[in-house]
């Protein structure tokens, strides 16, 4: 089931069919035509919609560069910035299709400007036209069995008739909800059934801030009697693995020796209190975790992007991937499990990130207490990469 | 032979081949239905992005008195120059040209390996290649080959190409020198 996500133009529907990372700071970012070398002419645009500091992508999803193809050219405007966010939440979390629709996936065509200061939705020109373009293929599509949202400016509400498949947003929050496996997001195709979500989402506040009270009242008093005492740490949720965790642990750093990484030196990185020391960025090749047999897996969740990844394991230990933008400090939590989270649970995690407006909001004891309901062992490290 | 008999017989040929010019009507003009002027060789030359300069430089390339002018007319008016690379091995193809005044360099796309990122990067570029862009000329003894680069932004502009495409190969290939208008 893929999430098909259209750029609604004056002439018709374009697909986005794919979206690269590139993350050369060299190679500025690129909008292809059909995965051939044209390019259209809103290349220049997209590299400020990721450049960071003027745009939004770099911020939100980490690279520093991306190569996206579309069906067909775009020449102007900027009514575009809608769709490609939406399609970059999509790849984030393994959703995004190539634009060839079959039945039980979703489609989402957008239509919007963003302000990047502020994440508001824009009013765009010509939007009774792009619907009307669209219509036909909007109902072929739902013939088929696919869901179908067209995704419009709130401030453009009086330019078009709204039916069906028209879902008005204010900003980039809203739009996301479009997205399957979003929070309120699967039940969501007009502005009503939104107005009730957000009714429900009240009561789901309410009803969370009542069950808090509780457990600060019944917490308060456990925490006075003996027994608590006993009680680890939130995020130790039992203490013989976790010792185990920590004792087998070590982060080794290859640093180049000469002017290439030819040759290299074994480093050990100083582990206190769960902080690994920092690290220089400039000559380090390559940076390896190296845990006993009762690690099982191993997270790496990023402090400055919204990246969760699972490193992957060989001989060397767990390797972490360096980053190839290597003009800022990089900083990132490191978390050691004793039982494997299926990618379900990981990709939990991700939409966890993803609801923060912030990468940098995660905190430590944010994380844990997200990783102690799911009822593993683990713990948690910090490690920053450093510019010198 | 001696470069200078080379350079004798060349401008013996470009004077008679412009006096045939001056007293009968050029074949080839009457042909594509579009004659050009000199001045399209200077506004070429000088980076002028609205001259259409595919049609004009297979012009050039067909024409030695053409070509000679118009490399003289790079030779004054480029914004910088690359000349043919002395290279110490018998391998012609470079990974990246540099001068003074600009880089050019590529990288190889990830997902379609035949596709190449081509990077100019002039730090101190000027005010027409913030606005209208950046040519590159690509000058042999035998052919000239141009492509127009978009604005630069950052110091930096960029083409994606086909690794097959004689232009890009034109461009990191030791035996072509290079112009920037």
């Amino acid at each position: 089931m893929k999430t098909h996500i259209f750029i609604a133009t004056t002439q018709g529907l374009v697909a986005i069919q794919n979206i690269t990372p590139i993350d050369d700071e060299d190679i500025s970012s690129v909008v292809s035509v059909n995965g051939t070398s044209t390019t259209a002419n809103i290349s220049g645009s997209y590299h400020n919609f990721v450049k960071k500091g003027v745009g939004i992508i770099q911020q939100m999803f980490g690279a520093c560069s991306y190569r996206v193809d579309i069906s067909a050219r775009i020449d102007q405007g900027n009514s575009w910035q809608v769709a490609i966010y939406l399609a970059h939440l999509a790849q984030s979390k393994g959703l995004l299709g190539n634009g060839e629709v079959n039945q039980g996936d979703t489609v989402i065509c957008a239509t919007g400007e963003v302000n990047t200061s502020n994440h508001q939705v824009l009013a765009v020109t010509e939007v009774a036209l792009k619907l009307k373009l669209a219509q036909p293929q909007l109902e072929q599509w739902t013939a088929l069995g696919v869901k179908v949202q067209f995704l419009l400016p709130k401030a453009n509400q009086s330019d078009v008739e709204q039916n069906n498949y028209t879902l008005l947003v204010s900003d980039l929050e809203q739009a996301a909800l479009a997205l399957p496996n979003s929070t309120q997001s699967q039940t969501s195709p007009s502005v009503k059934s939104k107005k009730s979500a957000s009714n429900n989402s009240r009561i789901i506040i309410i009803i969370a801030i009542v069950a808090a009270v509780l457990v600060v009242v019944f917490g308060l008093s456990k925490l006075t009697s003996p027994e608590s005492k006993q009680h680890q740490p939130l995020y130790k949720t039992s203490k013989a693995p976790q010792t185990e965790l920590n004792k087998s642990i070590q982060l080794v750093a290859l640093i180049e020796q000469g002017k290439s990484c030819a040759q290299t030196s074994d480093e050990p990185v100083l582990l206190n209190k769960k902080v690994f020391a920092d690290l220089a960025l400039n000559q380090l090749c390559a940076l390896y975790l190296q845990t006993n047999t009762t690690v099982v897996q191993i997270l790496l969740v990023a402090q400055d992007a919204y990246t969760v990844l699972p490193l992957k394991q060989n001989q060397q230990g767990w390797q972490i991937p360096l980053p190839k933008n290597r003009a800022s400090h990089r900083s990132y939590f490191l978390v050691a499990i004793a039982q494997s989270l299926s990618e379900d649970k990981i990709e939990q995690l991700r939409l966890y990130r993803e609801a923060m407006p912030k990468p940098s909001l995660l905190t430590e004891s944010a994380l844990a207490s997200w990783l102690e309901k799911q009822k593993v062992n683990f713990t948690v490290y910090t490690h920053k990469l450093v510019i010198e | 032979m001696p470069d200078h008999l080379n350079h004798m017989q060349e401008q013996v040929f470009t004077a008679k081949a412009l006096y045939r010019e001056l007293h009968q009507h050029p074949p080839e003009q009457s042909h594509s239905g579009k004659s050009w002027l000199f001045n399209d060789l200077v506004q070429l030359a000088q980076g002028n992005p609205k001259i259409d300069g595919h049609q004009l430089i297979q012009h050039i390339n067909q024409s030695l008195p053409l070509r000679r002018q118009y490399m003289q007319l790079l030779q004054k008016l480029a914004f910088a120059s690359s000349p043919v690379q002395a290279a110490a091995s018998s391998k012609t193809e470079i990974s990246s040209r540099k001068s003074a005044e600009f880089e050019l360099l590529f990288k190889r796309d990830k997902q379609f390996s035949g596709q190449v990122y081509v990077i100019l990067k002039i730090p101190h570029s000027i005010e027409k290649h913030h606005n209208q862009g950046v040519r590159v000329n690509c000058c042999s003894d035998n052919l000239i080959s141009t492509m127009h680069f978009p604005p630069i932004v950052d110091g930096k502009t960029q083409l994606l190409m086909e690794e097959s495409d004689q232009k890009f190969i034109n461009m990191f290939d030791a035996e072509f020198a290079i112009y920037l208008s």
